[in-house]
């Protein structure tokens, strides 16, 4: 089943070291503090992959609590919610998954207007984001955020609204190149009727255009259902979620055999995303350089990270709202396509906004401090606090130049505790560290 | 902890320190007691600016907790939330503090401050400078306290000896310095403790002079206190006047402090505060008095020389709307005087310029909810200025209890002219509720719908959203079912209709409250504050997680000390009134209910 892009990684001697396994944790979750690395090193690769992806124990007063807060029908309570499950670490990998669908299915509340039902739809992608692809894309068909999102309510028989079914294709299924403008709107048809009734998917069977239809060449009188399963059987639909996951977990474009490795695990797997998941990460390609730091955090993640690195005590309302700053607002992504991610996070005012606010967070006084001792031990010189600190935040090394640069800013502390500080931000604002 | 104070804190912990029984033993010249009942203002320097003075401070402290404020205070709410925060509760951190000192703290500050404690604020050498008096029951105590104090710091920064001796006399009293930060000095029972050197010696001149009238020599002190009966728990003094002067001169905040001055003078303040609290802020001197009596404490603040603006002063004259008796489920009422009539027709000479059209666009928006009546002229003339507006957990109907269920509010208004404006303003409800609708049917929301029912004969309006489906859930808009009727010459306006319906049957059966004293006040019940908290216990948990970043424990904590602080207020009534042509009074009494009926509710 599996190629040479998803072999096995048996690593050598030292090869299972820090940076390899900062590397695991900060993709299959959301970074690591000092101890939980050196648990993983010394736990072994086998059991800390283990570990990241059967741990599933958010704290349930946590995860429960965000029925409370719909009612108020405040978007950024529910992102500050969200945000706690995240920084809380209760379950990284499904957090991460949950994300990664959150940009996939693109939804803003900034149309749904409905906080009740942004929150179903997190729970939706919370609940299968681990399981059947195929039966995540069916659920998120019949969400009612979706399909206020994409106009649902407007697909009636004799006039068709193509939003959903086009998106379907583009996006959330098989991509550009992959079908007709045809195949669109007869899919538009088979999915007529479609809607909600308050906060409730409901069809409208009156509303259903029960015709004939062709879609990528197979004739017949589909429904919606029909329709998203002759998406789910096109041979794009498993490159295109294989992608997906390697471009989230791995890196960027890499290439058509890894891809197509990927997609045969997934259909192998009986479309699990869990256990593809689990094939990517064991793999020499998931460690390999070619993954390492290879592309830009999301501000997510790179908040997360950091709060989880410095061992710091940040407000999850806070946490979000930085992150909205750096221009992800959970919950509100910018369009259907989701964030743009890779080099578009980085402009002008999203850069200030992550300097600002690492720097910021590494000199956090009273409640909000960094846990300095936890995250750096107790180095008792400055050159020995910038190693503490590039040790963490840096698992992977880095040349001499930066090292320099590093020990010089914690040699001009008067303080080791103010080393800490100064090196500390001198590596979060660092270009090298927006990328994970 | 208490080690780790001490250096930063040696002022504060000196004079706790005694050892009741030794006798003293430092050198000292005799020097004529001050007598026991000189007042302390007495020693403060004529310039003082801030005069905060503890008569009654050593009888409170001689029940300690046993009192049964200071009790309901410990044990009830307020140590909760003290607890929550620094992780002891107020008698564990007194009893370490007893451990430290090695005697009860709370006796030995009732001894030494057993004929007053005073502190006094001031300018001194351009910095802010401060003089603490304690006039202790006797000298031997003080110097008691004085020599553990200063063996403690003597042994703590190794430097034996160092206290022996006093560092130098003034005006008969010993002075020792702890660096150049702060002077102690004791003259017979009269300890007194400054960081300005010159403040120092004149409170101790001042002590030397039987005859000396320090502060009180100031008629603007001797007036702020001429009325009061007998020695209060604390007094306090402040001379804002005189702070602006100073600030302004010394270029310390004198703009910030003349704008924040003004402000209160200004028509939108006396709109957004009322009248009152407005000109509480224009006063130049504050005095205030604190007072303990059995389970209630009184703060009086008198802002003299407070001015009012005349357009929008309280006219007594006006009718007040009629008060409803007291309810179980009220969480607070508030009696207001809003003049805005005379806001819209005196607009010109109050505000500048460039309000006007803000003004002009609001008359004639508004004009169209009223049939194309004149808002200014034919509308506002026609209601009270005063109003009362009472919050009160209402009745939902079934099956829309909010999630998140608020308290509603009735507010009712005085009539002047009910068989025109009554009609007026039913309709008037009406036409609102529909342009809420069509803002509403835009979005695609659900639009409110209006039902007419009849209530004690008794046309009530009320409008309501439709029920949501099960799978909705009641948001926290179905807390608006608004409703409104005129009974009488009485216009009822509410969040809930259940209110309208309630107030209705009340005024219609003739048996209302008797509050007929026209002054501004807001009452709070902290049992049915309390109630709303539990009520939203689970929304509030969350959210004190995610603001504050507290786990989920800790915010439980938090928000239940919070419920048992409130819990703690049985009545809290604040009022705003003008005794005097030149002087406002603001009143708060509190009603602290007992630990025990507390934890009962």
């Amino acid at each position: 089943m599996k190629g040479r892009s998803l072999k096995a990684w048996r690593p050598g001697r030292g090869e299972w070291n820090r940076g390899a396994a900062a590397h695991l944790l900060r993709r299959a979750g959301f970074g690591a503090s000092r101890e939980e690395v050196e648990r993983a090193l010394e736990a072994g690769l086998e059991a800390t992959i283990d570990d990241v992806l059967s741990r599933d124990e958010h704290d349930p007063a946590l995860l429960g609590g965000a029925r409370h807060l719909v009612a108020a029908g405040n978007i950024e309570q529910l992102a500050a919610w969200w945000m706690a499950l995240i920084l809380g670490g209760g379950a990284p990998l499904r957090e991460r998954v949950t994300l990664l669908w959150h940009d996939h299915f693109a939804t803003s509340d900034a149309k749904v207007d409905d906080v009740r039902l942004m929150y179903r739809q997190n729970q939706l992608l919370r609940e299968h984001g681990l399981g059947d692809f195929r039966q995540l894309l069916h659920e998120v068909a019949r969400d009612p955020a979706m399909l206020l999102w994409l106009d649902g309510n407007e697909n009636k028989r004799g006039h068709p609204n193509e939003n959903f079914a086009r998106e379907v294709m583009e996006l959330f299924g098989l991509g550009i190149g992959n079908y007709t403008e045809r195949d669109v709107q007869e899919a538009a048809r088979a999915l007529t009727g479609w809607g909600t009734k308050g906060r409730a998917f409901h069809y409208r069977p009156a509303e259903h255009d029960d015709g004939t239809k062709t879609i990528f060449g197979q004739t017949g009188d589909f429904g919606g259902e029909e329709a998203i399963d002759l998406v789910l059987a096109h041979p794009a639909c498993a490159r295109r979620i294989a992608a997906r996951l390697l471009e989230e977990l791995v890196a960027p474009d890499l290439g058509e055999a890894a891809i197509e490795e990927a997609a045969r695990a997934l259909v192998d797997f009986d479309w699990n995303i869990a256990r593809t998941i689990e094939a990517i990460v064991r793999s020499e390609l998931f460690f390999s350089d070619r993954a390492r730091r290879s592309r830009i955090a999301g501000p997510v993640e790179l908040v997360a990270a950091s709060v989880r690195a410095l061992e710091a005590s940040v407000a999850p309302a806070d946490a979000a709202r930085a992150t909205a700053e750096m221009g992800q607002a959970l919950f509100r992504p910018p369009s259907v396509k989701g964030w743009d991610g890779g080099r578009d996070w980085i402009n002008a005012g999203t850069w200030l906004a992550r300097h600002n606010h690492l720097a910021r967070l590494a000199a956090a006084k009273g409640d909000a401090r960094p846990d300095f001792a936890r995250a750096f031990g107790t180095p008792d010189a400055a050159r020995s606090a910038a190693d503490a600190v590039l040790t963490v935040l840096a698992p992977d090394g880095c040349n001499d130049g930066y090292r320099d640069a590093v020990v010089e800013a914690a040699e001009s502390c008067a303080s080791t505790e103010a080393a800490l500080v100064l090196a500390a931000q001198a590596v979060l604002t660092s270009p090298e560290y927006q990328l994970t | 902890m208490l080690d780790r104070m001490l250096p930063l804190g040696a002022l504060v912990l000196l004079p706790f320190t005694a050892r009741l029984l030794e006798p003293p033993a430092l050198a000292q010249e005799a020097a004529p007691p001050v007598p026991a009942q000189r007042p302390l203002a007495t020693l403060l320097p004529e310039r003082t600016l801030v005069a905060i003075e503890a008569p009654g401070l050593a009888a409170l402290l001689d029940e300690g907790l046993e009192h049964p404020l200071m009790h309901a205070l410990a044990e009830g709410g307020p140590g909760q939330l003290f607890a929550a925060e620094t992780g002891s509760t107020p008698a564990e951190m007194l009893a370490a503090a007893d451990a430290y000192l090695g005697q009860p703290l709370l006796p030995v500050l009732a001894e030494l401050s057993r004929n007053g404690a005073a502190l006094g604020l001031g300018l001194g050498g351009g910095e802010l400078s401060w003089a603490l008096l304690l006039h202790a029951a006797d000298e031997g105590i003080l110097r008691a306290s004085l020599e553990d104090a200063f063996g403690r710091l003597e042994q703590q920064f190794d430097a034996p000896g160092a206290f022996d001796k006093p560092h130098r006399r003034v005006a008969g009293a010993d002075v020792w310095g702890l660096g150049d930060d702060v002077q102690l000095a004791a003259r017979g029972a009269l300890f007194v403790a400054s960081n300005h050197e010159a403040t120092l010696e004149d409170v101790l001149d001042l002590a030397a002079q039987p005859d000396a009238k320090g502060l009180t020599a100031r008629e603007s002190y001797r007036d702020a206190f001429a009325h009061t009966a007998s020695a209060p728990l604390l007094r306090a003094w402040v001379d804002v006047e005189r702070m602006e002067m100073l600030a302004e001169l010394t270029g310390g905040g004198g703009n910030a402090m003349k704008k924040l001055r003004a402000f209160p003078r200004t028509p939108e303040a006396q709109l957004l505060l009322g009248p009152g609290v407005a000109s509480l802020g224009t006063a130049d001197v504050f005095a205030a008095e604190v007072d303990v009596r059995g389970m209630r404490l009184d703060l009086r603040v008198s802002g003299i020389g407070a001015e009012e603006a005349e357009p929008l002063a309280v006219d007594a004259k006006r009718a007040l709307p009629p008060a409803l008796r007291p309810h179980d489920d009220d969480c607070g009422s508030l009696l207001a005087y809003r003049d805005f009539a005379a806001a819209f027709t005196r607009r010109a000479e109050l505000f500048d310029a460039d309000r006007m059209p803000g003004f002009a666009k609001a008359e004639a928006d508004l004009s169209l909810f009223f049939g194309g009546a004149d808002f200014a002229e034919d509308v506002l003339p026609g209601i009270s200025p005063w109003m009362r507006v009472i919050a009160r957990r209402p009745a939902y109907d079934a099956g829309t209890v909010p999630e998140i269920p608020l308290p509603g509010a009735l507010a009712l208004l005085k009539l002047e002219d009910a068989d025109t404006m009554g009609p007026r303003l039913m309709s008037a409800f009406q036409t609102f509720i529909g342009a809420i609708n069509l803002d509403r049917a835009q979005k695609g929301e659900a639009s409110f719908l209006l039902a007419l029912e009849a209530v004690e004969g008794v046309q009530v309006t009320g409008a309501h959203l439709p029920k949501p489906g099960p799978e909705d859930g009641v948001d926290a808009e179905y807390n608006l079912a608004p409703g409104c009727a005129v009974v009488g010459d009485t216009l009822l306006l509410a969040t809930h209709v259940s209110l309208v319906r309630d107030a209705v049957r009340e005024l219609s059966a003739g048996a209302t409250a008797s509050d007929s004293d026209p002054v501004e006040h807001l009452t709070l019940d902290g049992a049915a504050l309390a109630r709303l908290i539990e009520d939203n216990r689970s929304l509030l948990v969350m959210q004190n997680a995610l603001e504050e970043g507290n786990s989920m424990e800790a915010a439980e904590a938090e928000i239940e000390a919070l419920r048992m602080l409130v819990a703690t207020v049985t009545n809290a009534r604040m009022a705003a009134s003008r005794p005097q042509p030149d002087r406002t009074l603001f009143e708060l009494s509190l009603d602290l209910a007992p630990v025990d009926a507390e934890d009962q509710r």
